[in-house]
């Protein structure tokens, strides 16, 4: 069976998550109405591959206008990188930046998320590096504006 | 006494009359709440939603406007406020059964221009500007809270700059619901209206304040659901408290602008939003200030 891959948020991914969960006939009613809310809380986004069974009744969420043809198996909105800078600390978002390898796919993540690095940078690393300043600046940039 | 919500954003655009509107009528029809919006931005949209072009116009030609309202009364003791509400506003029928209800102090597109008239009246009175400004401000607050005795809710759409009007009812708040959409420009946004509706000059200090303690509380609006969208809820959730609910860009939302003379049930006026405004209503108005106490 040939698979691919869809990506659910919002409505759908909850609607996902809850059915996943409740065809684990084992958990009782409580423990499968909070697993699932907790999940529904805690995840924003699910990569979910097309022939998994559970898929049959979810909804995927149409491809972002905005994300490239390329990139359908790439979520440039993970690792949210302001959120993992001001939370963990610029070390923390470079691992989790270091978990994507290409190069393509590190500029695509900038544009995204509209972190501004410069078009000539070739090496994975100083795409990150250039990725994680570029938050820091935004989050520099925001913090000045409300003092 | 009435909960006082205000509905506030600095920016323009973000749906501020529409949440207003949408909830008055959810709070009317599925809560029993007596409810009583004011219109305090002079784009007038609430007014025209509430009540349409031509009800509105005639409350203008009647001096039946919130400028009428302050100017009227700015210097006079408390009397009778009541001759300034439309009491049948909106397009939503309510259960026979129930008090519920929505009304009006409608819009005027000349508030700006009253309450520079107001300012300046006292001003030549020698009083230092700044004094003058926070009297202005203080009157406005306690001529909006005269209205709390007749009604379980009172909404104020707020406008987006920050005039004497709004500063009050942004004072008088118990609780400030703001909507924003999910872009660069909407996280400062939210940053700037935070501190002044926490009080507070720098975003250290605003910090300071505990989600739960804070007056205000963030709504995601007119959604499309896409990654970019969430990450930037993610981002401003970090600094601000947002609500759980979510208002989906939907054209049953557009539509609701259209008042109109025949009411119809919260299913037929909002369609395919309905669940959205079940859910915040439930969040927002589920309890009597329930997020007020809850944060």
């Amino acid at each position: 069976m040939a698979k691919s891959v869809n990506s659910l948020s919002g409505v759908a991914k909850d609607a996902y998550l809850r059915q996943v969960v409740a065809s684990e006939s084992d958990l009782g009613t409580d423990a499968t109405e909070r697993l699932a809310e907790r999940l529904q809380a805690e995840i924003s986004r699910v990569w979910v591959r097309t022939s998994a069974p559970a898929m049959a009744d979810a909804h995927p969420e149409p491809p972002e206008s905005d994300a490239p043809a390329s990139a359908t198996d790439f979520d440039p909105f993970t690792p949210n990188v302001i959120v993992v800078v001001r939370t963990a600390g610029r070390d923390k978002a470079l691992a989790a930046l270091g978990q994507i390898a290409a190069a393509e796919n590190l500029r695509v993540l900038a544009k995204h998320q509209q972190l501004g690095i410069d078009a000539d940078l070739a090496e994975p690393d100083e795409i990150r590096a250039a990725i994680i300043a570029a938050a820091e600046r935004r989050i520099a940039n925001r913090r000045a504006a409300a003092s | 006494m009435a909960e006082f919500l205000a509905i506030a954003n600095r920016k323009g655009g973000v749906g501020k009359s529409t949440i207003a509107v949408m909830l008055a009528h959810a709070a009317a029809a599925w809560s029993g709440r007596r409810v009583l919006v004011m219109d305090l931005d002079t784009q007038c949209n609430a007014s025209l939603m509430l009540v349409g072009g031509e009800g509105w116009s005639k409350a203008r030609r009647a001096g039946k406007t919130i400028s009428d309202y302050f100017y009227d009364r700015f210097d006079k003791v408390a009397e009778d406020e009541s001759e300034y509400v439309l009491k049948q506003a909106g397009d939503v029928t309510h259960p026979r059964s129930s008090k519920g209800h929505v009304a009006l102090l409608p819009g005027s597109l000349l508030l700006e221009d009253v309450q520079g008239t107001l300012f300046l009246k006292q001003a030549k009175a020698g009083k230092d500007p700044d004094q003058v400004a926070l009297d202005t401000r203080t009157r406005m607050k306690r001529l909006l809270k005269h209205f709390g005795m007749d009604y379980d809710l009172v909404i104020l759409d707020c406008p987006p700059g920050l005039s004497f009007a709004a500063l009050a009812a942004l004072d008088l708040a118990d609780k400030v619901i703001v909507p924003f959409r999910p872009d660069y420009v909407s996280e400062f946004a939210l940053d700037r209206v935070s501190l002044l509706i926490e009080r507070v000059d720098t975003a250290d200090d605003l910090a300071d304040i505990p989600f739960a303690k804070r007056r205000y509380v963030c709504l995601p609006n007119y959604l499309r659901n896409t990654g970019r969208e969430t990450m930037l809820i993610d981002q401003m959730a970090l600094d601000h408290p947002m609500l759980k609910s979510r208002v989906p860009l939907l054209d049953s939302v557009a539509r609701a602008f259209d008042w109109d003379e025949t009411k119809k049930s919260m299913e037929q006026k909002y369609g395919d939003a309905l669940p959205h405004l079940r859910a915040l209503h439930d969040e927002v108005l589920g309890a009597p200030l329930a997020l007020a106490k809850a944060g």
